[in-house]
């Protein structure tokens, strides 16, 4: 059975390109346009990772990975953080919330592609 | 310790048990055997006793019975009673019979029945005697008791006979018992013998037997028989002991055999080393006596290798003549001795080969031989087999050793050797004399060097104990010389100031009278000399009497010499002396010897000098002693100048003493002016001063000094009346003569004179006269010193005083720099203020304009009524005391409150108990600050002092509230330009992700569709795609580099500080831009020092730097080669990057770390880039205390070199 991943995206573009960029994979992908909806679905859906944008509406990426990993049944989803937040200590700060893995942006989709297989070869 | 085997043991302890075992038997049969003997013993025993028994009754019953019958036959009394008696014993006999005869029972119950009868019987037999019935009596004995009697012995008897039948039958049935016991034993003993000694067969079959064997195989294997074999049958360890032992036995055999052969061998040797020994023996004992040596080795070498002639050769010159023999007869000797070998290939001696071939030659048979047959020399016939060894030192040929025997037969290999060895003792032989008389020409050598450099050493110490005369020198070199020229006589001769030379040293004497004649000597031929002094070198005539120019005392009659030498002392090219020995033979003086006079002539010049020199030495001595003397004196002066600073006294004293001693005169006096007079102040010498005070005039030397203003000097006071006419007066009257003073002068001006005098005429020297001139100065420094001690006294105690205010302002200054709270510092100023002006109370107001008020801020002093109080009173400026202080800008005082009073606040104050009152304005120079003001609860003026100081603590507090009004505005601008740069971060959060999140789509779907994402694009459209993700990624490092500016300009790039290694940042930025280097075909080199140190700083950064300058050379470089260097100078790493670029212009060399600068626009246009790189990256080596600077030519390329220290210092912000 193909992976599923969820993406966390609350810009139509950015969720098109990851639409776009799946096709061309075996993953399945999930959406979620905010944070709170993004916690919602990962507790129904169980994904098996979830690319988590941080400046969202409703509740911030920061915010959501934090329930996300608070609990126990998620926890071991890998969360990677893929957002514009791209100062220093921006990365430290994804981290410290609890993502596994940082992309800024503007990603390669190449890469980004790279880092997800890096979770679920 | 051989161990008792396993088995052997099994087999002894069986026997044991054995032997044991049949023991225990055997002792159980005799324990049987011995029970029944016991037993029959017993029944013996008691047989014997019946048979005693038995024997006592057959005695006793007959005569008992015989006896009673008789004794009742005669009726006597007494015999009636024996009688009777036996009657009783015979009872008790019967009891023995019981005993004898138990199985009679029959009988010896009729016995007893009888007996009892007879008792009966016999008592009444007995009664009727004593009652006299004798014939009754003898009837009844007659009648009865006789039977009865009878009856019994017969019974009696018969018991007894029965009784002796059974004792009979019992012995006999003993002894058979004893036989059987005795033959048992016997059968035992005989078998358990039998038994023992087939056990001990059958052991000593098992473990002695092998043991025998073996024992005697090995008292055999230690006689020397190694070839029997022990056998044992058994398999046990015996068999193997035997076995190994047979092994062991074999082994040994072998080894005898190996150990006798080499016995043999090494006797052999033995006896050979003995020879070899002795020979050498003979070589170290007569080590420098070839011949001997080499008869020795002939000797020995024939009686070692059977032979029975000899001889050896040594090599001279290209021949080789006999050198020894033995055994040869006198003929060949002659033959060998007027025939030398000589080295051939064909020669017809076996030695004349040898020392051709350096190789041993063997013959058999010489005569026989068909090399040698042919020469006549052989036909002597007196030797067959010969040998010919060449004595080779070195590879060269030295001799030969050849031996012969009469017998056709060739020397063994093993003689060979030995006479080998001989040959080589030979050239050891020969070496050794060789080097002994080398050694012994040597040691001669050394031994007269030894000698000319005692004589030396001797004349050095002469010289060196006598640095400073010249003649014991001089002498020592004479004697010296004499004794090692072995010359007659020696003469020193010296250069004097005439230009002549004289005699000023000499050993021997030829003649008394000749002597004389020779002193003094012109340079010239003439003479040994002159000569010498002429050619300036030594001179050496053979003979005198042959040498043609010679003239002096030529042919005197005593003129002994003959043979002179001439030695000249040279002291800068000039002879300052000549030695000359000399002989009254013609011999000449060797090579060696001229050296050594000539070494001795050296020395007499170091001599010369030296005493000149310690000449010299003395001189500066001396001088220096006075010097240092007056040194002395002097500093006893400073001294005494230290000692009483306040006080002139101590000091004039010691500069008289110092004067009147170091000038050498006997007195000395300083004077000091006294309006127009010189008074006497100090006073040291024996000459009287008749005054105390003299009128300043030039009558009188003294005073010339004073007036003149210099030294005045004169020689005999008495000689000059005209010139000192008050001088020569008191001259006389005091006695004095020389006299010298000095005029004591300070800033050109005359203070006093200080003067010397004598008794006697004798002038001052110069130097006496610098001398007083020196301690007039010091007098004059010692009178400063007092004036100046007792103005800075005045000085100090004023100062005192302001130390007091000083020290209270200080903790002033120090509240008003230390707290910012203006309240704790006006109040410290108030405090301090009340306290140093020595008032009762005091208090500061600040003024607030916009309400024209003074407000109360501090207080001291003051009670909280009178603060309340004040406090409610409105003050402004123009009020009076306060406000008019203010309105003047100048203090402001009421001396008596009670007499005017003129504000209500001054009111408040009267009543509060104060009297007078200060106040002084707080002053801007535009501006009203307050007031400062103290009370005093006495009335009266203010000081002007007080005044002073209130005015400066005024200053104080204006300064104060400046201060703290600076620091609330201060903190205010912070607090704001914090808000304003928390703005700032936000707008660059929300900057960078604005601008990014469109970013995001034009460069993420355009690199899908370049990816072929959305399907093959034509060729076209890859190419736009291509501008659009170039511009893009543009448009990106942009953003980046402007946020990264707009970070380090509101200082929020923070460098993460952490060790790094420089090759390393190196070559990530070489990694990095390689691809671009080699799509451009450049070379790209890094070159990294060794050895650098781990770095501190923030790695990134520094690699960002690092990547923007390789990254622009490599960009604007279009061919040549980029090279990046890190090396570590001075505490800084310094990382280059040269390019053969383009190179920039000198006008934009500064420019370019300024943000949005390039080089031209137009390069930047072709090459791209933001123009921020260098700017942030000049920021960022900022950040770490570097510099960053450019080297370029244009067309010639660029170098960027960037310094930075190597362990930044931690900064947690950027400033």
């Amino acid at each position: 059975m193909s992976k599923r991943i969820l993406m966390v995206e609350d810009t139509e573009d950015n969720r098109q390109i990851m639409r776009d960029l799946m096709a061309s994979t075996d993953y399945q992908l999930l959406e979620a346009v905010d944070g709170a909806e993004g916690v919602a679905m990962a507790a129904r859906e169980k994904p098996d990772l979830i690319l988590m944008d941080i400046q969202l509406p409703v509740m911030d990426g920061y915010e959501a990975a934090r329930r996300i990993k608070s609990d126990p049944a998620l926890r071991h989803i890998p969360i990677i953080a893929v957002t514009s937040y791209a100062l220093s200590g921006d990365e430290a700060k994804t981290l410290a919330a609890g993502c596994d893995g940082y992309v800024a942006k503007p990603f390669s989709p190449r890469l980004l592609l790279a880092k997800i297989r890096e979770f679920l070869p | 310790v051989a161990r008792i085997p396993a088995r052997v043991r099994t087999k002894l302890l069986a026997g044991f048990l054995s032997i044991v075992g049949l023991l225990i038997v055997l002792g159980a049969v005799g324990l049987n055997v011995l029970g029944g003997v016991n037993e029959r013993t017993q029944e013996l025993i008691t047989l014997q006793r019946k048979i005693a028994a038995y024997r006592q009754v057959q005695h006793d019953t007959t005569n008992q019975l015989y006896g009673m019958s008789t004794a009742l036959l005669f009726t006597d009394e007494r015999m009636l009673d024996a009688a009777l008696r036996q009657l009783n014993q015979f009872g008790y006999d019967l009891d023995r019979m019981a005993f004898v005869a138990a199985e009679e029972k029959e009988l010896l119950g009729q016995v007893r029945a009888d007996f009892e009868r007879l008792a009966a019987v016999v008592k009444q037999v007995a009664e009727l005697t004593r009652a006299g019935r004798t014939a009754e009596a003898r009837e009844f004995q007659r009648a009865q008791s006789v039977p009865l009697a009878d009856r019994l012995e017969r019974q009696t008897n018969q018991l007894v006979n029965l009784a002796e039948a059974d004792m009979v039958a019992a012995i006999d049935a003993t002894e058979r018992t004893y036989r059987a016991s005795r033959l048992a034993v016997l059968l035992f003993a005989l078998g358990s013998t039998l038994l023992a000694l087939g056990l001990g067969y059958i052991i000593s079959s098992a473990l002695i037997e092998p043991v025998n064997r073996i024992e005697g195989r090995l008292r055999r294997i230690a006689a020397g028989d190694f070839e029997g074999r022990v056998e044992v049958a058994n398999r046990d360890e015996f068999g193997a002991l035997a076995a190994n032992l047979n092994q062991t036995s074999e082994e040994l055999g072998r080894l005898y055999r190996e150990i006798e052969a080499r016995t043999s061998e090494l006797s052999e040797s033995l006896q050979q080393q003995t020879a070899t020994a002795d020979v050498l023996k003979v070589i170290s004992r007569s080590a420098f006596d070839l011949d001997t040596v080499l008869n020795t080795l002939v000797r020995t070498a024939i009686h070692l290798c059977d032979a029975t002639r000899g001889a050896i050769w040594l090599r001279k010159g290209e021949q080789f003549p006999l050198a020894a023999h033995a055994g040869v007869p006198e003929r060949w000797v002659e033959f060998a001795q007027q025939n030398p070998i000589v080295p051939a290939a064909d020669s017809p001696m076996l030695a004349g080969v040898a020392a051709f071939t350096g190789e041993i030659v063997n013959v058999e048979d010489i005569p026989n031989d068909p090399r040698f047959r042919a020469f006549e020399v052989h036909k002597m016939g007196d030797y067959r087999g010969g040998l010919a060894v060449p004595l080779k030192r070195e590879g060269r040929i030295e001799g030969v050793i050849g031996l012969s025997r009469p017998e056709a037969r060739l020397f063994t290999p093993r003689q060979c050797q030995l006479v080998q060895t001989f040959a080589d003792q030979a050239v050891i032989a020969i070496e050794n004399v060789r080097l002994f008389e080398e050694v012994q020409a040597r040691t001669k050598e050394l031994q007269e060097s030894l000698e000319y450099q005692t004589a030396t050493s001797d004349v050095l110490g002469v010289i060196s104990r006598s640095p400073s005369e010249l003649q014991p020198v001089l002498d020592a070199i004479a004697r010296t010389a004499r004794r090692l020229c072995q010359a007659d006589r020696v003469l020193i001769w010296r250069l004097n100031e005439d230009g002549m030379y004289r005699t000023a040293a000499r050993d021997g004497i030829l003649a008394p009278e000749f002597e004389k004649l020779l002193d003094p000597i012109m340079p010239g031929r003439g003479s040994i000399v002159g000569r010498v002094a002429l050619d300036r070198r030594a001179v050496h005539i053979d003979d005198i009497q042959a040498d043609a120019e010679y003239r002096v005392l030529k042919g005197a009659a005593n003129d002994p010499r003959r043979t002179m030498l001439g030695v000249p002392l040279l002291s800068d090219g000039t002879v300052i002396g000549v030695i000359v020995p000399s002989r009254t033979e013609a011999r000449p003086f060797t090579k060696r010897q001229i050296d050594l006079v000539s070494t001795f002539a050296d020395q007499a010049v170091i001599a010369i000098n030296n005493v000149g020199l310690f000449d010299e030495v003395r001189a500066r001595n001396r001088e220096l002693s006075e010097a240092l003397e007056q040194q002395t004196a002097t500093s006893t002066i400073l001294r005494a100048i230290a000692a009483s600073p306040t006080d002139i006294q101590p000091v004039l004293d010691t500069v008289a003493e110092s004067a009147a001693r170091l000038c050498e005169a006997y007195d000395a006096a300083i004077l000091l002016a006294d309006g127009d007079a010189l008074a006497l102040r100090a006073h040291h010498g024996p000459i009287p001063i008749d005054f105390i005070k003299w009128p300043a005039g030039r009558d009188w030397v003294t005073g010339r000094a004073f007036v003149d203003r210099k030294p005045v000097h004169v020689r005999d006071l008495i000689a000059v009346e005209d010139e000192f006419p008050a001088g020569h007066a008191m001259a006389t009257r005091m006695g004095h003569r020389t006299i010298l003073a000095v005029p004591l002068l300070r800033e050109d001006m005359a203070i006093g004179a200080l003067v010397i005098r004598r008794t006697e005429v004798r002038e001052f020297t110069p130097k006496q006269i610098d001398l007083l001139t020196t301690f007039a100065d010091q007098a004059v420094i010692a009178i400063e010193n007092v004036r100046l001690f007792e103005e800075v006294q005045a000085r100090t105690s004023e100062l005192a005083r302001s130390v007091g205010e000083l020290k209270a302002l200080g903790e002033v200054s120090q509240a008003v720099n230390s707290t910012l709270d203006l309240k704790t510092v006006l109040e410290t100023i108030v405090a301090k203020a009340v306290q140093l002006s020595e008032t009762d109370a005091g208090a500061i107001y600040v003024y607030s304009k916009s309400a024209d008020r003074f407000r109360l801020r501090a207080t001291y002093g003051m009670s909280e009524e009178l603060i309340d109080a004040i406090a409610g009173q409105t003050i402004g400026l123009h009020d009076a005391g306060i406000g008019e202080a203010a309105r003047l800008r100048a203090p402001v005082q009421v001396a008596d409150l009670k007499l005017e009073s003129k504000s209500p606040v001054q009111q408040i104050v009267l009543d509060a108990g104060y009297r007078s009152v200060l106040v002084v304005p707080l002053l801007r120079p535009n501006k009203i600050v307050g007031a400062l003001v103290v009370r005093r609860k006495t009335p009266g003026q203010f000081e002007d002092s007080t005044v002073h100081l209130l005015e400066t603590f005024a200053a104080q507090s204006v300064l104060a509230i400046q201060n703290a009004r600076l620091f609330s505005e201060i903190e205010e601008k912070g607090h704001q330009l914090e808000i304003a740069s928390r703005h700032k971060s936000q707008f660059l959060a929300n900057m960078s992700h604005e601008l990014r999140t469109p970013l995001n789509s034009v460069l993420g779907f355009s690199e899908m569709l370049a990816d072929g994402l959305y399907g093959e694009l034509p060729e076209k459209a890859k190419a736009t795609l291509a501008r659009i993700q170039a511009n893009g990624k543009h448009l990106l490092g942009l953003i980046n580099d402007v946020l990264d500016l707009a970070k380090i300009e509101a200082g929020q790039l923070e460098l993460v500080i952490d060790d790094y290694s420089a090759g390393q940042i190196v070559k990530s930025a070489a990694a990095a831009t390689e691809p671009l280097a080699r799509a451009k075909r450049l070379e790209l080199k890094t070159v990294i020092a060794k050895g650098l140190p781990l770095g501190r700083g923030d790695e990134r950064r520094l690699t960002q730097v690092l990547l923007n300058l390789a990254g622009n050379a490599v960009k604007f470089t279009d061919t040549g080669s980029v090279e990046i260097v890190a090396k570590a100078r001075n505490g800084s790493f310094e990382f280059t990057v040269r390019d053969t670029g383009p190179g920039i212009a000198p006008e934009f060399q500064a420019r370019i770390f300024e943000e949005f600068q390039q080089v031209d626009d137009s390069s930047t246009r072709k090459k791209g880039g933001t123009g921020l790189g260098l700017a942030i990256s000049k920021r960022i080596v900022e950040l770490h205390g570097g510099t960053i600077g450019v080297k370029s030519t244009p067309g010639a390329g660029s170098e960027f070199k960037v310094t930075i220290p190597v362990r930044t210092v931690e900064r947690t912000k950027a400033a």
